[in-house]
């Protein structure tokens, strides 16, 4: 295959087929190399010049399939495979109405048979099987789910919202960040200006040794570049409006990688010695390969307390 | 937010309440005895017509089967009398207790190094949590405990060599290979046990805390461990929690010692709510009710049962019924049709082959 590096009018770069063609006038890239090829509803190809001809005067039939086309709606393909262009138009104009997430299901079960149930209508669409019974389903899963639909849409608008938002603060806090330590290597540099200046002067002026004098100058130095470092200054933070009052405080949380998502288990302290001649001493050897009896004292008494209270719980609950 | 131990695959999947336990073994028996009885008729009308069309031959194969039919023609399938809940649990409990006794049997560097306490506790949940989801007509226990000690000791990291076992339990390797995917199986292939070891140990290293008399603490750590063992042959382990069982076992290690653990106990739990505690406590009775009021199976008991299980085997499982023979036949015959299927297409091939050059 022979390929050359193009960009289109859309400004999307890929290496495309010298011998693709169009498959109406059998014209080739090679031969007309601004030729564009788009894609119609139903998913053929055609080249630009053959779509002004054949509906230059409005709607008409598809020359491969014979369906109802208007040059209007002709699009530019994202991918070169159509059948891939084809199950991903679907699946966007699909995800607008089956649009429901994990948590609108009582258990992880039902979230899969519903996963599984847009798959099975992706796959008939894809396919062409049962198409009547198919826009059926959808019409009346659309039709049922209504409320559910706007709502989970709305949200994803929020969320799309959140994200804009979280990544504008970062953007501002990073300049921010980047304009104090600009700042301050300025205010740094300029200090030292003026003390050596001034070292110069006192060593012109003053009957001292030179030597004191530039050892008292050095440590001066030092107090002031680490005061640089200490002065730095409050984040600033920009809060937006963005209409996320609604959003709770989970969603606003920020992740903590190293937080637990149990519950600590208490009724115990751990101490760094205790008597026992139950566990092999931490020889040498021993401690080489990461022994420590601290683990297993720790393990032993999480051990000894964790679910201690299992059964009498929930009977305290229920009283309260 | 949760508490770690509700993650563990024995919280999730081995935890009963005691009715739901009773319940489940139940129900299971119930459908364990409506199989085999079904298994048995089918047996028996196979054998009638085995015996009836066949050459003396297969009659004589007959008598060499110990399947209960055979051995005892008088006895009507529909009257054999089937193993109730009770007896299987009792014969489960005398082989349970048999796995101290295999173990002794090994060489004494194996037992010592190997087999320890934690070894044995797993085996012998193994076995329990094995015949919670089958039944002893369908797989004798005397092959199970061995399969699940081997199993125990792989899963608590002390390996010990087939041969080895094959050595002391007398079943053959392949049996003990074929058996340990039915047992990890019926385990949902879940093979860790939370044991209350660990557990009775922290509280030892806890109570250094608080109690000032170290000698009492060990003496009473040590006879704890006794007490546990004595609970891991009861059910507590489907019910309780390890913690809750390893402070029992102190408890009652406590009062043996004529040493009173309460000042202990209303320390550690002052911050807790009065009701909590009570029922804490309320737990703890439970349990060493459990434990002390645990009834052993004697070897002539277990001797009964064991007779009785005779009749009453799975025909299914065993290799010398009818049923397994039929079924054996069958499938070579299948194989022998397929092969003559096969041939014959072959044949036709050739021939077709040979007829265009001729």
């Amino acid at each position: 295959m022979s390929g050359i590096i193009t960009t289109d009018y859309n400004g999307r770069g890929g290496l495309q087929d010298l011998d693709e063609s169009c498959p109406i006038c059998k014209n080739t890239r090679y031969l007309t190399p601004n030729m564009k090829l788009l894609v119609s509803e139903c998913y053929h190809k055609m080249c630009e010049s053959c779509i002004d001809r054949l509906f230059a005067n409005g709607a008409g039939p598809c020359p491969i399939c014979s369906l109802t086309l208007r040059k209007i709606n002709f699009v530019v393909p994202t991918f070169e495979d159509l059948s891939v262009e084809k199950e991903v138009r679907i699946r966007k104009r699909l995800a607008q109405q089956f649009n429901k997430r994990q948590e609108d299901f009582p258990s992880l079960r039902e979230y899969n048979d519903y996963l599984e149930m847009v798959e099975d209508i992706v796959w008939k669409i894809n396919n062409n099987i049962n198409k009547q019974e198919t826009d059926e389903l959808i019409e009346k899963y659309t039709k049922e789910n209504k409320d559910n639909i706007i709502h989970n849409a709305r949200r994803q608008i929020d969320e799309e919202k959140l994200a804009a938002y979280k990544q504008a603060c970062e953007k501002r806090e990073k300049r921010a960040q980047f304009e104090n330590y600009k700042k301050s290597l300025e205010q740094e540099r300029k200090a030292k200006e003026e003390l050596e200046v001034e070292l110069i002067n006192e060593l012109a002026n003053s009957k001292t040794s030179a030597l004191k004098i530039i050892a008292a100058k050095k440590a001066n130095i030092h107090k002031n570049s680490d005061s640089f470092q200490d002065s730095h200054q409050e984040n600033v933070q920009i809060k937006e409006w963005f209409g996320l009052d609604h959003l709770t405080q989970e969603d606003t949380q920020e992740f903590d990688p190293i937080a637990s998502e149990y519950m600590d288990i208490d009724h115990y302290t751990i101490k760094e010695k205790y008597i026992d001649s139950y566990l092999p001493a931490p020889t040498q050897l021993l401690r080489a390969g990461g022994y420590n009896q601290k683990f297993i004292y720790e393990r032993s008494l999480q051990s000894a307390f964790s679910g201690i209270f299992d059964n009498c719980e929930s009977a305290d609950e229920m009283e309260e | 937010m949760k508490e770690l131990y509700t993650e563990t695959s024995q919280y999730r999947n081995w935890n009963y309440t005691k009715e739901k336990l009773q319940e489940t073994r139940k129900i299971n028996h119930k459908l364990a005895v409506k199989r085999v009885k079904k298994k048995i008729m089918e047996e028996s009308i196979l054998q009638k017509q085995m015996s009836e069309s066949s050459s003396p031959a297969y009659s004589e194969q007959g008598e060499r089967v110990n399947s209960p039919r055979v051995n005892s023609p008088k006895l009507n399938p529909s009257e054999i009398e089937y193993l109730t809940v009770e007896d299987e649990l009792a014969l489960c409990k005398y082989y349970q207790t048999q796995i101290r006794a295999m173990i002794n049997q090994f060489s004494v560097e194996i037992r010592d190094n190997k087999f320890t306490d934690k070894v044995w506790a797993t085996a012998v949940t193994f076995v329990k949590r094995f015949y919670l989801r089958n039944t002893v007509m369908n797989y004798h226990p005397k092959e199970i405990i061995v399969t699940c000690l081997f199993l125990a000791a792989k899963s608590e990291h002390s390996f010990v060599s087939i041969d080895e076992f094959v050595k002391v339990s007398k079943v053959p390797k392949n049996r003990i290979f074929e058996l340990e995917l039915v047992v990890s199986g019926s385990l949902r292939y879940e093979y860790t046990v939370h044991h209350p070891f660990i557990a009775a140990f922290g509280y030892y290293l806890d109570m250094q805390n608080v109690i000032k008399d170290t000698n009492k603490i060990k003496s009473i750590y040590e006879k704890s461990i006794s007490f546990i063992k004595a609970s891991i042959l009861t059910d507590a382990m489907f019910i309780y929690q390890p913690s809750q069982i390893a402070l029992t076992a102190l408890r009652m290690a406590a009062k043996q010692d004529k040493f009173d653990l309460s000042n202990y106990l209303l320390y550690k739990f002052t911050s807790d709510s009065h009701k909590k505690v009570e029922s804490l406590y309320k737990v703890l009775d439970d349990i060493e009710g459990t434990i002390k009021n645990q009834e052993q199976t004697t070897f002539e008991q277990a001797k009964l049962i064991d007779k009785r299980l005779l009749r009453c085997k799975n025909p299914e499982k065993n290799p010398n019924s009818a049923i397994s023979r039929k079924r054996r036949l069958d499938k070579e015959a299948n194989v022998e049709a397929e092969r003559k299927k096969k041939k014959k297409h072959e044949d036709e091939y050739q021939k077709e082959i040979s007829s265009v050059f001729n």
